[in-house]
């Protein structure tokens, strides 16, 4: 009686723990991919002049007031990253697994995917 | 403790019982209310996600029949949950578009007709196709 009662509650317990751990990583990776894609609007919504898509890279050029005048947007290892003139890096998300770009018209599809969850938002792109 | 009578009940294992189950049921409730909640988030999230590729497709003149702005694999998620609509009005000098999700409005998208501007409207099929996925 004893060891059913503990096999039970072990079950259940463990059950409960694996729920958890998928919650959080669903909610972790949610996090990260709304946080990526308003980063990436700021960038791509602001002192564009042109944007061109290369196979998986984005290249942005923006107009003269900017620092950073040519950007790049690629995936490198599990992260998507800014790469501005000079070799300066920001992060914009990480622990993705792939990154999807394409475009159609003036419409770019960014799609993120990560290990529970996989979320795509279009962002118009200057001609 | 008073020992309990032959053929009798303990009181405290009777307790302890109780308080194990209504424990059990409590974590039963809130493992579903959460995964409730999951694909709820999941749902809202990817439908207004949706809804913006909808309206730059259809600002920039894309026909938004070719290439439906929700993906098949997401769109059996959303479904599965949620129920939920694309409704597009045509007034005299703007197009509005809508989301529709239980029933209830959910984003608001306008288009002003102009005589420069290049909007290309989706025809009246492709109307039907958006209202009744």
């Amino acid at each position: 009686m004893t060891l059913l009662i503990l096999s039970i509650t072990f079950r259940l317990y463990a059950g409960v723990v694996k729920d958890y751990y998928e919650l959080v990583q669903f909610f972790k990776h949610t996090d990260y991919a709304y946080h990526a894609f308003e980063v990436l609007k700021i960038q791509l919504y602001n002192h564009v002049e042109s944007m061109e898509l290369q196979g998986n890279v984005l290249f942005i050029e923006k107009s003269s007031i900017v620092p950073g005048r040519t950007i790049r947007l690629l995936q490198r290892d599990r992260r998507l990253i800014f790469v501005f003139e000079g070799g300066t890096i920001q992060e914009v998300c990480h622990d993705v697994t792939k990154v999807n770009m394409r475009r159609e018209g003036q419409v770019l599809y960014i799609e993120l995917v990560f290990p529970s969850v996989t979320y795509e938002r279009g962002f118009y792109i200057a001609p | 403790m008073k020992k309990s009578y032959p053929g009798g009940v303990s009181i405290f294992f009777l307790g302890a019982m109780l308080l194990l189950f209504s424990l059990f049921h409590q974590l039963t409730q809130e493992a579903v209310f959460i995964r409730y909640k999951k694909e709820e988030l999941f749902g809202l999230l990817t439908f207004d996600y949706a809804l913006e590729s909808a309206y730059l497709q259809l600002y920039h003149g894309e026909p938004l029949s070719t290439s439906y702005p929700v993906k098949d694999s997401m769109k059996e998620t959303i479904d599965r949950r949620l129920s939920y609509a694309f409704v597009i009005e045509d007034q005299e000098d703007r197009w509005i578009l809508f989301g529709a999700v239980e029933g209830k409005k959910r984003g608001h998208y306008e288009i002003k007709k102009g005589s420069g501007e290049h909007i290309i409207f989706a025809t009246p099929a492709d109307v039907h196709d958006l209202v009744d996925p």
